[in-house]
């Protein structure tokens, strides 16, 4: 006991856990704000709000299997070459070679399809409970975007096996861009290297789907995340209860900040 | 709050679970227990085997882009002892390749990198190439090895053989096969009859059962119909018109000469080469119904000069004199009729299509007949049918099952094709051969031997391209009259079936040359193609054996050693010829002996002693593949019984 006070009570342990444990309010707020991880948070939510049924958990669902898949990504990323003579044969060494590896790559493309539908889910989610309204329409519109994202990463992901289903389904969806008018060829052009799905599309689908989509990705959840505090929290309960003094724009004109001990008087509705 | 941190443990728990889901297959892989197997089993055997150490195993050959794990599980495959034990384990039977240069999947197929039983088998409908089956495994060998025939694989070569003589090349695109384009049609209208020729278009084998040619089923109407158009080509390639007939053989045949072709057909020795009522060679067609075939104006002609009818056929001119060649023709004219045929139908009734021409030049291009016959005139035959040069990596989903409900493996595809070409579309042109299943084994083989990408260079076996001197002047005349390369062979060039007489020069004795042309005898009774008499006249035979004993010769046999004829070599010649080396066991000798080999009485006669030594010595010099065993004389034994057996004909006198 004697120990761990000493710990607790040293420089090293005060530097990194400053705020002490949180018995007041005022320190669980501290904890939050002063955490990096946590501060994209309110520092204080509704009961109402964490309830499941509320949200269902669907933004943070997709962000866990965003998680996972950045995990089980790199962790792939160890043990395949986006070259067209090795990357089918990658494939075969994961499922017949490396331990676990069948484990790793089933657990990438269930978890990507299950992001698809989380994110597509929570779409809805805030499309019914109206949380798409102003002051969050700016949030909605990242939102969509993020949605976006998350299909160009599931099809980036798709040509990489590189066996008949990828190159057939990367050929069929990148004809259909060049039947875009005007700029249709040059895109497709751009996306392929080239006009055949060959070495040069394998590469640049590569490139796209483990490095520039999931840090445009990453950007946008902390943007989505930040604005969500911003905006006052989540929409759900005070859905049906928007004054009608409401602003486009700007959202409630008349902001009651009666409380200014609180950081964040957002976050706080009186009952 | 307290239900959410229930919840988190309950679904941690699971999770953890799950997660440990894989771990343990991993330590249960079937590669894993078959090792574990694999080290328990070699306890229990008598011999000492080292035990597999636990891992996957791997062959990498970079230049084949193998990589295979089959080793993982096959852990018996270079014990002997192994022989009998149970798959995986079992030992490979005699290997011509070591895993470690070659790995296993460019000979067996199959999915090499898999770790399982179902996707190494590569039966899983995501890989192309499952494990070749046991009668067709020496595909493979033909992957590499481009000779003409390779060493251990019987069933690859007679595919090839049959290949070549089916002229499959006539439709498909073969790479390495010559389209082949006999016999030529022109001239057909002057040779054969409308009714026989519409019962051949019909049914070729119902007419000769032995021929090449296969059932293109055509209906009675198309056969006519082709027939016509075919009979519109009366003139020959390289002469306009036949010789008439001479007077004896336009009306009754008189038995006299009758009975003089018979006697000169034996002397002849036609059934070396032609088959006559089952009795025969292979070589040239059946000719036991040809009078019903060919008309009589036709078969005088072709006797006298055979390749100005035929181009290009291995027939040889016979020397016959005018009065020989009458006899021969009335001889054939009268005997060889097929008295099964059909009463023939009053000819002059018939009265052609009016387009037969077009309808008939239509179907002859619509079946392809030009991939083997060449008409004057008529383009000739193009691959109509799909290519076959990369049959073997050809991918599954170009091969179409069409309408067969069979299962959908490369092996069964080729095998029925060969069987039943026409059931698997109902457009389909492709005639029906008669093959054995023996024959259909041995042509798929050949056939997924091919594929368009060779084998990196250190890999590939090519054909030895030794340069193969043309014959020339006289003497290549007289070769090429008598079509001497038919059978025998000379520089690398020509037949196997009689002896190779390149270096015959310095084997046989001048004068028995000359006599066995004046009248050939057969030196081993047990062989079907015998030498035929061509009635040749003296100059030939001069010229001949001139040539065969002052050109075709090897020197190095003319160094023989001095044979002395003493007693006391002649008794340890005999002693050794019968006691310990058994020669009579195959060799006749004054009467007794088997009759694998040749008869050995009057040797001096025959041969020459430097041949003979020199052959005792080494059976295989020259002849690879012959029977006679090789006993590693001794030098002094060589010359004992060289001097034995050629002092044994005193004692005959």
């Amino acid at each position: 006991m004697k120990l761990i006070n000493k710990i607790t009570a040293g420089r090293i342990w005060r530097s990194i856990f400053r705020t002490g444990l949180p018995s007041t309010n005022y320190r669980r707020s501290l904890v939050i704000l002063n955490n990096f991880f946590l501060h994209l948070h309110p520092a204080k939510v509704k009961k109402s709000s964490i309830k499941f049924t509320t949200t269902f958990y669907l933004g943070g669902l997709s962000f866990a299997l965003f998680l996972i898949l950045t995990v089980t990504g790199i962790f792939l990323m160890f043990y395949y070459h986006p070259a067209v003579p090795l990357a089918y044969r990658d494939m075969k060494d994961l499922e017949f070679v490396v331990s676990n590896g069948k484990l790793l790559r089933n657990l990438h493309r269930w978890s990507a399809h299950a992001m698809v539908v989380t994110a597509s889910l929570h779409m809805l989610r805030v499309f019914f409970t109206r949380a798409f309204h102003p002051p969050r329409e700016f949030n909605w519109v990242i939102g969509v975007f993020l949605l976006l994202i998350t299909l160009l990463l599931s099809y980036t992901g798709y040509l990489l096996p590189w066996d008949q289903l990828a190159y057939w389904g990367v050929s069929v969806g990148t004809n259909m861009i060049k039947a875009m008018p005007v700029v249709g060829d040059k895109i497709r052009f751009l996306l392929l290297g080239g006009n055949i799905t060959g070495e040069n599309a394998l590469l640049r689908f590569y490139v796209l789907h483990c490095v520039i989509l999931p840090l445009v990705l990453s950007v946008l959840v902390g943007v989505h995340f930040w604005r969500i505090r911003k905006d006052g929290g989540l929409q759900a309960e005070s859905a049906g209860r928007l004054s009608e003094k409401t602003d486009l724009i700007l959202g409630e004109k008349t902001n009651p900040r009666k409380d200014e001990s609180l950081v964040h008087s957002n976050s706080i509705r009186s009952k | 709050m307290r239900d959410l941190s229930k919840y988190f443990g309950i679904v941690s728990v699971i999770f953890l679970i799950v997660m440990a889901i894989s771990p343990f297959k991993e330590y249960y892989r079937q590669w894993r227990q078959y090792q574990r197997e694999y080290n328990k089993h070699i306890e229990d055997l008598p011999q000492r085997i080292s035990p597999v150490e636990e891992g996957l195993k791997q062959i990498w050959v970079p230049e084949l882009d193998v990589i295979d794990h089959c080793t993982s599980c096959h852990l018996g495959l270079n014990e002997p002892a192994l022989a009998d034990a149970p798959q995986p384990f079992t030992a490979h039977p005699p290997m011509y390749h070591q895993p470690e240069r070659f790995g296993c999947t460019p000979c067996h197929q199959g999915q090499g990198v898999a770790t399982n039983v179902e996707d190494s088998f590569g039966f899983t409908g995501d890989w192309d190439e499952p494990v070749l089956s046991a009668p067709l495994i020496e595909s493979s060998c033909g992957t590499c090895h481009g000779e003409e025939r390779v060493r251990h694989a019987p069933v690859l070569n007679k595919g090839k053989e049959l290949i070549e003589k089916y002229n499959c090349a006539g439709c498909h695109e073969i790479k390495g096969v010559e389209k082949e384009f006999t016999p030529r049609l022109d001239g057909v209208g002057s040779k054969v009859s409308r009714d026989w020729l519409v019962r051949w278009l019909e049914n070729p084998r119902g007419v000769s059962a032995t021929t090449r040619m296969p059932n293109f089923h055509l209906s009675n109407r198309d056969a006519g119909l082709l027939a016509d158009f075919l009979l519109s080509f009366t003139e020959f390639p390289t002469r306009e018109k036949l010789e008439p007939l001479p007077g004896v053989l336009q009306d009754e045949i008189p038995d006299s000469l009758y009975e003089r072709g018979e006697t000169l057909f034996r002397q002849a020795r036609c059934i070396s080469c032609h088959l006559v009522q089952g009795k025969g060679g292979s070589v040239a067609p059946e000719i036991g119904t040809v009078a019903s075939k060919a008309s009589r104006q036709w078969i005088y002609n072709f006797l006298q000069e055979p390749r100005s009818l035929q181009p290009g056929i291995p027939m040889s001119r016979y020397a016959f004199s005018s009065g020989e060649l009458q006899a021969v023709t009335a001889y054939i004219a009268t005997e060889f009729i097929d008295w099964d045929a059909p009463e023939e139908a009053d000819t002059v009734a018939h009265s052609p299509d009016p387009n037969f021409y077009e309808k008939g030049l239509k179907l002859f291009q619509e079946y392809n007949c030009g991939g083997c016959h060449a008409l004057a005139g008529v383009t000739t035959g193009e691959e109509l049918g799909p290519s076959l040069v990369n049959l073997r990596k050809k991918p599954m989903y170009q091969l179409e099952f069409g309408l067969k409900d069979i299962p959908h493996t490369r092996e069964r595809y080729v095998i029925e094709k060969i069987k039943d070409p026409r059931g698997f579309l109902s457009n389909a042109l492709m005639p029906s051969y008669q093959f054995s299943d023996q024959q259909r084994l041995a042509i798929a083989t050949a056939l997924l031997s091919f594929q368009q990408q060779p084998t990196p260079a250190p890999y590939r076996v090519e054909q030895a391209n030794t340069p193969k001197p043309v014959l020339a002047g006289e003497f290549g005349q007289l070769v090429e009259k008598y079509q001497c390369l038919t059978c025998h062979q000379i520089n690398g060039r020509g037949g196997e079936i009689a002896p190779d007489l390149s270096r015959s020069g310095s084997q046989l004795n001048h004068e028995w040359i000359k006599e066995y042309f004046r009248l050939p005898y057969t030196l081993r009774p047990i062989l079907t193609e015998r030498m035929p008499n061509f009635f040749m006249p003296e100059k030939d035979i001069e010229l001949l054996s001139q040539y065969i004993s002052l050109v075709l010769r090897d020197d190095s046999l003319e160094t023989e050693p001095r044979l002395q004829s003493t007693a006391a070599d002649v008794e340890l010649g005999r002693k050794l010829y019968f006691n310990n080396y058994g020669c009579q066991a195959c060799h006749q000798l004054g009467g007794k002996g088997g009759y694998v080999g040749p008869p050995l009485d009057n040797l001096d006669q025959r041969l020459q002693p430097g041949w003979v030594y020199q052959r005792l010595k080494n059976p295989h010099r020259y002849q690879p593949g012959i029977l006679e065993p090789t006993f590693n004389l001794t030098d002094e034994e060589a010359r004992a019984l060289t001097t034995f057996l050629f002092a044994e004909r005193g004692n005959q006198r």
